[in-house]
């Protein structure tokens, strides 16, 4: 079995892409990985979707000491898939030994919307990890299923590329800059929307019900509630810190109802809403309720203002 | 292009030939390249009204701002149970803060019974958990919403303890 081996030891996190060809290739080098980890005894946590992880399963020699995870689930909204990572490696902080990931948040099917998501998701785990205890994340890419476009951009979002034949490549990389770049570019033009609400702290209540009905015509049933909330906490940071007033848009995009809520307020850390809050924490919980529960979120910022997508399915 | 549509005011009549003349608007601008505005004065019209202006528009433009807040009320059912009812968001916290503080004063055990909760924000779930944390309060029956936020942010463990999600 081709192992693949530490590039650096001393550092505290490395963010490995792996290009692979075909199921065979995905289980010889993803399933070695895993096993090397489950071997030193390190803590070792895969997430991936489940036919993956059932062949993964399949073929492990223990595969009950790792832990495994539906990328397809806690990864539909890639603003989500942060967390996971930052509990796992709170869980075993102050372990003598390092831990190690697998994670494919990229799959066939993914809209261009999506992958932009992912993209940005990817350098975060650069810059939110950087001082972090030792870890080891490699994430799978199928290169005979993705597109060159978005083959292309995983040199800049890890420090090593290994490919599926040949010498490995070294990222061209600078995650901080790269981030910024995407979280202060506009997002995609909207269609009309159906309903436009402007609001402040005492006509939270008003646009919370205008929400709700837009919601109930759009078929999401018992995911309405928890929709509300995620517009609610998205708009009262608009007040708290978004100068006092917000404007909130709702529109059916083709599988989902998707609000827009805009102020003129400016978010300095791109890394907003991906880290689960400690319950005393003041700061802004809310995107990270909203990224809990809504299924698709987009967040972009820059000094003329905040614009905030919130996706749900029905 | 603008117009007000407060003459539906005027009369019954009136009022029933307003969506007979916003179908026929619409009709007039379909495939047009033309923005027309239908304003409704809430305070003008019934409620009804406005309610069915949405319904003949392709989009709709609400101003919300300057409304009064939702309304709570924390009312003693029994000397040491209180109930909550209503909606508690950002414009209710420094009421709602307050009401919470008066009632730990005392020495009593006081229960909060969240049954009739009808929205909650993460800011007053917090101020729930500080009362739960620091004094005799503690909360009981979380209605849907509370729930729904309390599990999702972990702050369940601490408002209902272990036999938290009993309430399933």
């Amino acid at each position: 079995m081709n192992a693949i081996a530490l590039m650096d030891r001393s550092a505290a996190f490395t963010h490995d892409a792996l290009l692979y060809t075909g199921q065979s290739k995905f289980l010889e080098r993803v399933g070695g990985f895993v096993h090397d980890g489950i071997s030193a005894g390190e803590p070792t946590l895969v997430v991936l979707s489940n036919p993956k992880i059932d062949l993964l399963r399949d073929n492990l020699p223990q595969p009950d000491r790792a832990e495994f995870l539906d990328m397809e689930r806690v990864g539909r909204n890639p603003g989500r898939i942060m967390s996971v990572w930052h509990d796992f490696v709170e869980r075993h902080s102050g372990r003598e030994v390092p831990l190690r990931g697998v994670g494919e948040p990229v799959w066939q099917g993914r809209t261009h919307d999506e992958l932009e998501e992912c993209e940005l998701h990817e350098h975060l785990l650069n810059v939110a990890f950087e001082l972090s205890s030792p870890w080891w994340l490699l994430c799978p890419y199928d290169s005979t299923a993705l597109s060159t476009g978005v083959l292309d951009k995983v040199g800049g979002t890890h420090r090593r590329v290994l490919p599926s034949d040949g010498a490995d490549l070294q990222g061209d990389y600078s995650p901080r800059d790269a981030a910024w770049e995407i979280f202060r570019s506009p997002l995609p033009p909207s269609p009309p929307a159906k309903l436009e609400v402007t609001f402040d702290s005492a006509g939270l209540a008003t646009a919370r019900e205008a929400v709700s009905r837009v919601a109930t015509e759009a078929g999401l049933g018992d995911r309405a509630g928890d929709f509300v909330l995620s517009v609610n906490e998205v708009a009262t940071n608009s007040i708290v810190h978004g100068g006092g007033r917000g404007r909130l848009r709702l529109w059916e995009a083709e599988s989902a109802l998707v609000c827009e809520v805009a102020d003129h307020g400016t978010i300095q850390d791109p890394l907003v809403g991906r880290r689960r809050p400690s319950i005393g924490d003041l700061g802004r919980q809310g995107l990270w309720v909203a990224n809990q529960f809504c299924d698709f979120v987009q967040i972009r910022s820059r000094s003329d203002g905040t614009v905030v997508r919130l996706h749900m399915r029905a | 292009m603008a117009a007000g549509v407060s003459w539906a005011a005027e009369s019954e009549s009136r009022a029933e030939g307003l969506q007979e003349y916003e179908v026929a608007v619409t009709d007039v601008f379909d495939e047009k390249h033309a923005r027309a505005l239908c304003l409704y004065d809430r305070r003008l019209l019934r409620p009804e009204l406005v309610q069915r202006a949405a319904a003949v528009h392709p989009s709709t433009i609400e101003d919300a701002t300057g409304h009064d807040g939702p309304t709570f009320q924390i009312a003693p059912e029994t000397p040491t149970l209180m109930r909550v009812t209503g909606q508690i968001d950002l414009s209710g916290a420094g009421e709602f803060s307050k009401q919470i503080a008066s009632l730990v004063d005392g020495d009593d055990l006081v229960v909060l019974d969240l049954s009739a909760v009808q929205f909650i924000d993460i800011g007053a779930l917090r101020v729930l958990v500080d009362a739960v944390r620091n004094s005799h309060v503690r909360v009981s029956r979380p209605s849907r919403p509370v729930r729904s936020l309390a599990s999702l942010t972990g702050m369940d463990r601490i408002l209902f303890g272990d036999a938290a999600g009993e309430s399933e």
